[in-house]
């Protein structure tokens, strides 16, 4: 597998968690994972509930060292803290600092990425446009609805322009209405070029949106390809095969 | 935040104590013995100890200290004085040659010259009244100790006086029948800052709370005697205390004869100064019996029969 | 390490603790003690003012070290259990910069609220008429403020060593004020241990940072004057713990697993 010019490179990737008790044995989230994604696509990540997805993405972003294998963003080893700087992380459980304003929190931000002051106030607005708090950007974030909170996430995840996107479960608690406003600026953020890698357990809305897809089940990769050929090869909807892979059978 | 609580709730009830102490309701002790129990001994001698750190403007030994220089016990050595008079010893030696760095150095931190407040009149001598009114009671700041320290000036040592008030104050109304305390603030107001009325009201609190006590009774006809030139007023108080002393010390198994002479002087000095040598030299008899200098007291016993006039007491 | 992100880093801190009522309400508690204590009478003499120092002092140490040892304790268990420290790491930062970022932002803090608590101190002892020389209070406060640092260092440090916040706080507020009582006081004891414990005594006596030389408080209250010399001295040893402490901390942050 070449990852050459990947964005994101996973090598043969094996993250263990030591239970702390003695007598409970390790538990293998990831087991030998390999996967690249390339600049531009829009990355789905799917797995049922405990596959790996998030571990995979805490290693990325350095949170979890793996205990085997390796893996890098843009070419820099994700030890390296410089590897994150053109990166936009949206974790999957979030509540940001809860005294602060959507817009202390995006300039605080901000400041991290040594993005200019008057560059700064401009993409605050720009980005809070785009995920709907304008009306909310000068009230604490402990005011806000769930899916508030998350479309606060959403926006300090792009205040650095970022390259790469890593989503963990970016529509999880938005009403359809969000759900669709995220879709529209994944596909805008594809459009401009960037590459999105997220997790999701919205079969439908990876198909609709995702270039490429890899399924996850107990920490293996059980399937990677792109969304038409593994459609047309398995001529059913991405559902099914899901379904299939995690060893759901149809009563048949 | 719960040291923090307890802190408030020490202070708040000190507080509450302070403005019922300037009412004048009598039912405060109660308030407080409920309020603090037992603990509240604990503060009330924390206090005591407190205004003889003032008196030494804080140059002044820690428990530790205390527990390695005296042998007898710390707390009653700074703050009572020893009997024996050897709490001086132990108060210079505390603070001797550092033994490693941290000792040296910390003293840049916190007062390390030994001063005392009392040092505006020369009382290094042993004349009569300082020397036995300090030496068997009440504070250690014993003038009989006579320690020349030197290098302040009377008017600060009198502004600082008054800072050992308070603590005197908060500690009997935390302990109102700890009676030294009443003697050392008495002292200290009458002696140092004129304020004889308050003396007096002081002892007269301490008398409400520890009505027979000889020794409160004793400073009271003092102040009559010293500051209000009631004679008659202060024979009669002297007589009360050899009363009280009679009913609580005579049958005591170590009687403080120290005190009963102290009443005995006094009395038959006024006695005198009525014009009632026969009773002045029944005292005499009596005092001769206790006193540890016996031919001082057949002088005085011999003067009297000439009819020469006491010497001034004060 | 990286200036800018430590600044961020603190600034949020900041933030926090006037957002926060903690500090507002131990100040006003302070304030009306004192307040009330010093419309107290004492024989009639309204000049009494050196007891008045002592209360007020007293509030605001205890204030201080609450104020100084909940903040440095919340701030890295915050971070986690809202796991606001995901995005944060997810970002081009360090852990040395949020250990180091936490670190200025309580400290910095601690010197305004210490600020705000002396000169109201100020303001009542001279309105007694006491006395209080502006020198000896710049290096009592000073001293302080040094005191405080080694105070959030060790909670830092607490923090990533101890599950629960309370626990920490109690264990560090236990080891503060108990080294403030006893700190200078272990070389007497360990003088009067038989062998092996006169030695180990020592070592404890000589390692361990000695609180004491920051609490001038006598100082302050007899009107004794502090010397610049042993204050700049305190300063590097102060510095020189609080750089351990942090180390120590970042050491256990870097080795801890976040979720
Ligand atoms: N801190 C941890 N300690 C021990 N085991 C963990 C820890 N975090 C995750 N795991 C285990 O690792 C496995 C993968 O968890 P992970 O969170 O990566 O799943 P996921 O694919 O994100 O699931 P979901 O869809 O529910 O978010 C799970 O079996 C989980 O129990
Ligand atoms: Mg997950």
């Amino acid at each position: 597998m070449s990852t050459n010019g990947a964005v994101i490179a996973i090598d043969h990737l094996q993250v263990e968690y030591r239970s702390r008790e003695l007598g409970q044995e390790t538990k293998v989230a990831v087991r030998d994972l390999s996967l690249n994604v390339q600049p531009g696509q829009v990355f789905g990540f799917l797995g049922p509930n405990g596959a790996g997805k998030t571990t995979t993405m805490n290693v990325l972003l350095g949170f979890v060292n793996p205990s085997a294998g390796s893996a890098s963003i843009f070419g820099v080893d994700v030890r390296q803290p410089i590897a994150r700087q053109r990166i936009g992380y949206l974790p999957e459980l979030t509540y940001y600092y809860k005294f602060l304003t959507a817009e202390e929190l995006l300039r605080f931000y901000a400041k991290i990425f040594k993005i200019p002051k008057a560059e700064t106030e401009k993409r605050i607005d720009s980005i809070l446009k785009l995920v709907e708090l304008e009306h909310a950007r000068k009230r604490q974030i402990k005011t806000y609805s769930k899916g508030m909170q998350q479309r606060a996430g959403l926006a300090q995840a792009l205040i650095n322009d970022p390259d790469l996107l890593i989503l963990d479960e970016p529509t999880s608690g938005l009403d359809p209405l969000g759900r669709m406003k995220v879709r529209d600026i994944i596909k805008r953020l594809k459009s401009e070029g960037k590459t999105v890698f997220f997790s999701s357990h919205e079969l439908g809305e990876v198909e609709t949106i995702c270039d490429r897809v890899a399924i996850l089940h107990q920490g293996e990769l059980k399937i990677e390809g792109s969304v038409q050929d593994l459609i047309k090869q398995h001529n059913t909807r991405l559902e099914a095969i899901f379904l299939k892979l995690v060893g759901y059978e149809e009563a048949a | 935040m719960v040291l923090l609580l307890v802190w408030c709730f020490g202070v708040g009830s000190r507080l509450w104590t302070e403005q019922i102490a300037g009412e004048r309701i009598s039912a405060r002790p109660s308030v407080l013995k409920s309020l603090l129990g037992d603990s509240r001994r604990l503060f009330a001698n924390h206090f005591f100890i407190k205004a003889d750190e003032y008196f030494h403007a804080g140059y002044y030994p820690s428990i530790f200290d205390q527990a390695a220089t005296d042998k007898k016990g710390a707390a009653s050595a700074a703050t009572t004085g020893a009997v024996t008079g050897d709490s001086h010893a132990g108060e210079v030696e505390w603070m001797n040659k550092p033994h490693d760095w941290i000792e040296r150095f910390s003293r840049n931190f916190f007062p390390s010259d030994h001063v005392h407040l009392d040092t505006m009149d020369d009382d290094h001598g042993h004349d009569d009244h300082e020397h036995d009114h300090d030496h068997g009671h009440s504070h250690g700041h014993s003038h009989g100790h006579g320690h020349a320290t030197d290098g302040h000036d009377g008017a600060s040592g009198g502004s600082m006086v008054r800072e050992i008030l308070p603590w005197l104050r908060i500690s009997a109304e935390l302990d109102p029948n700890r009676v030294e305390t009443y003697l050392t603030g008495s002292y200290w107001l009458r002696k140092r800052m004129n304020r004889t009325a308050e003396a007096k009201e002081f002892i007269r609190d301490g008398l409400r709370a520890n009505p027979r006590s000889y020794e409160l009774t004793f400073e009271l006809a003092r102040i009559y005697h010293e500051h209000h030139e009631d004679t008659g007023r202060a024979r009669n108080l002297f007589n009360l205390a050899l009363r009280y002393w009679n009913d609580s010390q005579r049958l005591a198994e170590e009687p403080d004869n120290f005190m009963l002479a102290q009443i005995l002087v006094q009395l038959a000095t006024l006695e005198r100064i009525q014009g009632n040598p026969d009773r002045a030299l029944e005292l005499y008899q009596e005092l001769r019996k206790v006193s540890p200098f016996p031919e001082s007291i057949d002088r005085l016993i011999s003067d009297t029969r000439e009819g020469k006039p006491p010497t001034a007491l004060r | 390490m990286n200036g800018n992100n430590i600044l961020a880093i603190s600034s949020i801190v900041i933030k926090e603790l006037y957002r926060r009522k903690d500090f507002y309400v131990l100040f006003i508690l302070t304030v009306l003690i004192t307040v009330l204590a010093g419309s107290a009478n004492f024989f009639n003499d309204p000049r009494i003012v050196g007891w008045l120092k002592e209360l007020s002092l007293t509030l605001i140490w205890l204030s201080s070290l609450v104020i100084a040892i909940n903040t440095a304790a919340r701030q890295i268990p915050a971070e986690r259990e809202s796991r606001t420290i995901f995005p944060l790491l997810a970002k081009p930062v360090t852990r040395a910069d949020v250990m180091a970022g936490k670190f200025l932002g309580c400290w910095l803090a601690c010197g305004i609220a210490l600020l705000v608590f002396y000169l109201f101190f100020g303001i009542v002892v001279s309105a007694k008429g006491g006395r209080l020389f502006t020198g000896d209070l710049v290096l009592a406060v000073w001293l302080h403020w040094m005191l405080l640092g080694m105070v959030i260092a060790l909670s830092l440090w607490g923090s990533l060593l101890f599950t629960s916040v309370a626990a920490n706080v109690t264990i560090c507020f236990v080891i503060v004020v108990g080294l403030l009582f006893i700190g200078f006081h272990l070389g007497k004891v360990a003088r009067q241990q038989p062998e092996p414990f006169q030695t180990i005594v020592m070592i404890v006596y000589n390692i361990l940072p000695q609180f004491g030389f920051f609490d001038t408080r006598q100082m302050l209250i007899h009107g004794s004057h502090l010397k610049i010399v042993p204050v700049l001295l305190a300063t590097l040893y102060a510095w020189a713990y609080t750089a351990f402490f942090l180390t120590g901390g970042w050491l256990a942050f870097r080795r801890r697993a976040l979720n």
